[in-house]
């Protein structure tokens, strides 16, 4: 009875397992072309017709990783766009997807599902290899070379620090950089100034003015201002354009404090349970300490880093001396804002927002922008010394079905190449472009986006990448844990067993990946 | 000649009745079925299917010209190879999943069934009673689990303000969090238990307590002896859905925790299967999904596994002819005594 | 401690204490008898357990309800409060509806757009309800063809259904993600709905209830002379109701909040098109909007429909539940 039963069970296994199988066979072999099809035409100036016999253009759709408050900016980058080639007929959407669900999503979508997939994605330029790898992307200098002799496209147009993450492994050019950018210290300068100090530059001056502010407090002689008591009175005000009353507040808020009055201030708003700074300062660590991130096979090479080792060893020995207990993003701004901090290290997609409200509430140059150059470098003097750890975003045209026809992939190019040169609305956001010619244009010069906040955040040339790995996720991904482990309260040890065991972490990672 | 034509005809005739037959006799029935077996087919069992295949690959979504056979490789590197890192990752969150269900299953189930008597018992506003224990499972996971938080935040929580303590319950020891997690999994997830066995009970036929009253059997005597027994069905049926679920735990540990605390040991100390899963999907490596899919697999034999063995324990602790023949034997008995 | 809660504590204590000595003096007259006869000892005489459960399950419901009362009152609280005045249920400050106000006109800051979030619940409302209906017919069908009508293969059909439920979701999202977009539905509310209307649980609990029904029922209705279609419609389903309106209200909540699977499917797409539980999920992402009260706030807005179908229906269940048709 018993094996009746078995085998009639396997009977309708196998039943269903024909049925279901040829429903697959069937449904797979529709899946479109994606072979290069060779159907530009050229008008009479030698520019490629984006519209079809019909008169329908190109439509082009952009998925872009890049959230608030930045993607304002792009959009109207994206608005000149249109604008500029609405008579050809090509027009370019973009939609900001969230980073977790743009990584999940983005392979699956190009091989599954040819109508809702992206023609241009914008994304992070340090998974650009292995994407490329993935044969997800299409080759952009191979696409820009289609336009013939009226190419104006040309990698020397481009930092090459920046467009150097743009190549895979065999040096094919997978895409075109839009941007770079680290994290930068938020500082309460007129704190700083108001209690005859300096603002730093170096690792030795940083650490002096915590030490002086703290021993400033121990004293009961530390100056500080709360913004939020400045502001309600601000606010208050029933002539909102007083100068004079402005000031009288401003200064009349400065305040003596000690321990007891002060329990709360530490100058330095650090990690917490967010640690996005995780992801700027242990790379720039290593890179001002002529370290390397990467090695050639794609491995990490931060693990001999004697410039990491001491950073982190230094950031060990700030917990609660000069960091405060129980820190997260949340706090990072209320602190600083009513004086509890000084130092706060943040994106750079806040100064300008940040800026508006200390302008606006304890006047300019309230709050000072420092940005990592130098301040992790053992030896100042040292050629290295004002490397920044860059992270940067990259126009890449998909692998996609539709964009098997190379007029879309012209077109897609031009797209990249019209946004990355015309960028410089879109630095307002925070971000240093990757085009030459937009930071050499006046324009960007004498824009009070650079005159606030972008000519503080460091030389463009500074800045340095990833570099063309495939394993970007451990060598990247476990760095930051080195530093979250630092900082801990659950973890013991010291701070070589901390880079050992991310190192030890990350290698296992790959030989994983590697077995599969 | 004429006799062999007679018999094609006939038979040809016995064989369309007989097709006919079939499809008068179990036509109904294939119409009846044919809607939820065609969606049963597409949506559960091609993809089950295409995910076991999938498992004997080395299977790249994003390139699928470097996919590579791999026949059993990769379930021997799962079972086997103790030193690669997918296998100790793995093991380490069946463990942690499987000592977590076996803490829970009996809590989800007794305690309901406790529940589930006393509200039985039709004391005043037992209607009242009844919907506000149900009330909790029907949130979502991510609004109960937002409520937690709330509860138990380390600065601003309401329990550490209450009791004016300061324990950071979701961050600092893997055990509060382990506790944290039952007590989200405990509130949410009695509702189901509790409604069927509250319905299983309300089916119990009345003549079973009759007689169990006549024979003086009352209280918890008639729980143990009566009740119990005759709520089996629904019993056996939350103990299998809570298993499978508890196996499958995933929104909980993703909104309290994120699998959790970092200790010395391990950088997820509360992590669950589900949820190692879910990261090697989102890991950003395309080359994963052959392991990803035998991992699922695995997780599923497991729990087949272990739904079987409580199948077949409970089918043994079943009276099934056992009192019967003892009741026959004691008739036997009476009457031969009495002669 | 609180001196609110320290008090409740004590009232617990007190309580429990007293319950237990009532239940000892009680047991104890009872066993030798002396259980005096006036009303008081009457009603124990009988309720004794009634009365237990009673005081047990109020103690526990009170309990029980603790965190929901902090979800909503703590929506109404303002990040103020739970600042600088954290663990006030009731806050000093007052009552604040700022963290609705702000869900509701939560702005997409690229396009300026305000979410649609009543779309949002429509969708949720559309994609639950078709599904649930939808699945309820079928199952129905199907649970009635497997346990009334003899063919062939009936019992291992449903074995092999069985065997297929343990295995999880997961390990099906990828070629089930593939599967839709084969369908061309992918981007679609379709795509949401479908998948759903295989599954086997519900199957499985519908059974179990069809196995119970009585024989003689569906046999006195074939001797009437009734086609199956009509037996199914005119007697089952009303036997049925509760157990459909059971499996229905679970139907509706597994869909209503789901949250994985349509932010695989949605994610990418156009906001208008999302579920609310996407939508919340992505506001809880955002940058600039991190706030508990604001959480709370989105949380109970997904969660009100559903209890409030939860309170509109249970009748419907204890009603069905009670009857039980022709009696043997």
């Amino acid at each position: 009875m018993k094996i009746k039963k078995i085998l009639a069970s396997a009977l309708c296994l196998t039943m269903c397992l024909a049925v279901t199988a040829s429903a697959g066979f069937i449904t797979g072999c529709k899946k479109p072309s994606r072979e290069l099809v060779n159907d530009i035409v050229f008008d009479e100036f030698g520019d490629p017709i984006f519209t079809d016999e019909n008169g329908k253009g190109i439509r082009l759709n952009i998925q872009s990783v890049i959230g608030s408050p930045d993607n304002a900016k792009l959009e109207l980058v994206n608005t000149a766009f249109n604008d500029y080639y609405r008579s050809s007929g090509l027009q370019a959407e973009i939609s900001s997807v969230e980073n977790g669900v743009f990584y999940q999503q983005i392979a699956n979508t190009i091989t599954t599902d040819p109508k809702n997939a992206p023609d241009v994605i914008i994304f992070h330029s340090e998974r650009l290899t292995y994407f490329a790898s993935q044969k997800i992307l299409v080759p952009m200098d191979q696409t820009f070379e289609f336009l013939g002799d009226n190419n104006t496209f040309s990698t020397d147009n481009y930092l090459e620090n920046v467009i150097a993450e743009c190549y895979d492994k065999s040096g094919t050019l997978y895409g075109v950089p839009l941007d770079v950018h680290s994290g930068v210290w938020y500082v309460r300068k007129d704190i700083i100034e108001k209690n005859g100090l300096t603002m730093p530059s170096t690792k030795a001056e940083f650490e002096a003015v915590c030490k002086a502010l703290m021993e400033k407090k121990a004293d009961g002689t530390l100056w500080t201002r709360d913004m939020t008591a400045v502001k309600s009175q601000i606010d208050a005000l029933s002539n909102p354009n007083d100068e004079q009353a402005k000031q009288k507040i401003r200064e009349s808020a400065w305040k003596q404090v000690g321990a007891d009055t002060a329990a709360n201030f530490f100058p330095v708003e650090m990690s917490g349970a967010d640690n996005i700074e995780a992801g700027w300062i242990p790379q720039s660590a290593v890179l001002q300490n002529g370290g390397k991130l990467t090695k050639d096979d794609g491995t990490p090479a931060w693990n001999t880093s004697t410039g990491l080792k001491n950073t982190l060893e230094m950031i060990e020995g700030w917990q609660d001396k000069y960091i405060g207990a129980n820190r997260d993003s949340q706090t990072l701004f209320a602190n600083l804002g009513n004086g509890n901090a000084v130092f706060g290290c943040e994106g750079p997609w806040w100064l300008e927002q940040r800026l508006n409200e200390y302008d606006g509430y304890l006047g300019e140059g309230a709050l000072g922008i420092l940005s990592l150059s130098g301040l992790y470098a053992d030896n100042p003097q040292s050629g290295d010394a004002h490397k920044i750890y860059g992270v940067g975003h990259v126009f890449s045209i998909t692998n996609t079905a539709a964009n098997s026809s190379a007029t879309r992939r012209v077109a897609a190019a031009l797209y990249a190449k019209f946004m990355t040169e015309n960028a410089i609305k879109y630095t307002e956001g925070g971000h240093l472009p990757a085009c030459k010619s937009v930071l050499d244009n006046p324009e960007y010069k004498n824009s009070t986006a650079y005159n606030r906040y972008l000519k503080f955040m460091g030389q463009p040339e500074d800045y340095v990448m990833l570099g063309n790995t495939q394993y970007f996720s451990p060598v990247y991904e476990q760095l930051k844990t080195a530093y979250i482990w630092t900082l801990s309260k659950n973890k013991s040890g010291t701070v070589e067993e901390h880079i050992k065991g991310c190192f030890d972490e990350a290698m296992a990672q790959i030989k994983g990946a590697d077995d599969l | 000649m004429e006799n062999q034509k007679l018999t094609t005809v006939s038979e040809y005739a016995f064989k369309q009745s007989k097709l006919k037959d079939f499809f008068k006799r179990y036509g109904m029935a294939l119409i009846f079925i044919a809607p939820h077996l065609v969606f049963f087919l597409a949506f559960c069992i091609y993809p089950l299917i295409y995910g076991i295949v999938m498992s004997l690959f080395k299977y790249n979504i994003a390139d699928p010209s470097q996919n590579e056979w791999r026949g059993l490789g990769n379930f021997i590197t799962l079972l086997f190879k103790a030193d690669n890192i997918y296998h100790k990752e793995f093991w380490y969150a069946m463990g942690n999943t499987a000592l977590f269900a076996i803490v829970i299953v009996p809590l989800s189930i007794i305690i309901p069934l406790f529940m589930a008597i006393c509200i039985n018992a039709k004391p005043k506003g037992y209607k009242l009673f009844r919907s506000l224990i149900y009330l909790p499972s029907v949130l979502p996971v991510s609004a109960s689990g937002v409520i937690f938080t709330a509860l138990f935040g380390f600065l601003f929580g309401y329990i550490n303000q209450w009791f004016g303590v300061s324990v950071d319950w979701l961050n600092s020891n893997p055990m509060l969090a382990w506790l944290v997690i039952l007590l989200l999994c405990l509130w949410g997830g009695w509702g189901g238990n509790f409604i069927i066995l509250n319905a299983g009970l309300k089916n119990v036929d009345k003549s079973l307590y009759e007689a169990a009253a006549v024979d003086g059997c009352t209280g918890m005597r008639r729980a143990l002896a009566v009740t119990l027994p005759a709520i089996k069905q629904q019993m056996v049926l939350c103990i299998f859905n809570t298993i499978i679920g508890y196996f499958g735990l995933y929104g909980q540990i993703y909104v309290l925790t994120n699998a959790g605390p970092i200790t010395d040991s391990t950088n997820h100390s509360t992590m669950s299967v589900m949820w190692y899963i879910q990261s090697l999907i989102n890991s950003g490596n395309y080359s994963v999904y052959g392991m990803v899919s035998a991992m699922g697999l695995i997780l599923g034999i497991i729990i087949g596994i272990i739904t079987a063995i409580q199948l077949i324990i409970t089918r043994e602790r079943k009276s099934g002819t056992k009192r019967s023949n003892e009741f026959a034997e004691y008739v036997k008995a009476k009457g031969a005594a009495n002669e | 401690m609180n001196n609110f809660l320290k008090a409740s504590l004590i009232i617990l204590a007190i309580v429990i204490i007293g319950m237990i000595a009532l239940d000892a003096v009680v047991l104890s007259l009872k066993r030798r008898r002396k259980l005096p006869a006036n009303r008081v000892g009457r009603y124990f005489q009988q309720n004794l357990f009634k009365f237990n459960a009673f005081v047990f399950l109020l103690i526990f419901c009170i309990i029980w309800v603790i965190p929901l009362v902090v979800g909503v009152l703590g929506s109404f609280t303002s990040q103020y409060t739970f600042e600088y005045r954290p663990g006030q249920l009731i806050p000093e400050d007052g009552f604040t509806v700022d963290n609705y106000k702000h869900f509701f006109n939560y702005r997409n800051s690229a396009s300026g757009e305000r979410y649609p979030v009543e779309r949002w619940m429509l969708n949720s409302f559309i994609v639950s309800a078709s599904s649930t209906l939808l699945y309820l017919l079928f199952a129905g069908l199907s649970a009635y063809a497997l346990v009334f009508m003899k063919f062939k293969f009936r019992n291992v059909l449903f074995t092999f259904m069985l065997f297929t439920m343990v295995i999880p979701g997961v390990a099906t999202m990828t070629p089930q993600i593939a599967n839709m977009a084969n369908l061309g539905i992918s981007r679609s509310l379709l795509a949401l709905i479908l998948p759903g209307l295989g599954g086997v649980g519900g199957l499985y609990l519908i059974r179990q209830f069809f196995l119970g029904i009585p024989k003689d029922l569906i046999e006195s209705a074939r001797m009437d002379g009734a086609s199956d279609f009509r037996i199914f419609l005119k007697v089952v389903l009303p036997v049925g109701k509760s157990v459909f309106f059971v499996q229905g209200l679970f139907c509706f909540m597994g869909s209503w909040n789901d949250l994985l699977w349509p932010q695989i499917i949605l994610g990418t797409s156009d906001p208008s098109l999302w579920t609310l539980q996407v939508g919340i999920a992505a506001l809880s992402q955002s940058k600039t909007a991190n706030t508990i009260g604001l959480n709370l706030a989105s949380a109970m807005f997904s969660a009100i429909p559903i209890i409030l179908l939860y309170i509109f229906t249970q009748n419907q269940i204890i009603e069905g539940v009670a009857a039980s048709g022709v009696k043997g």
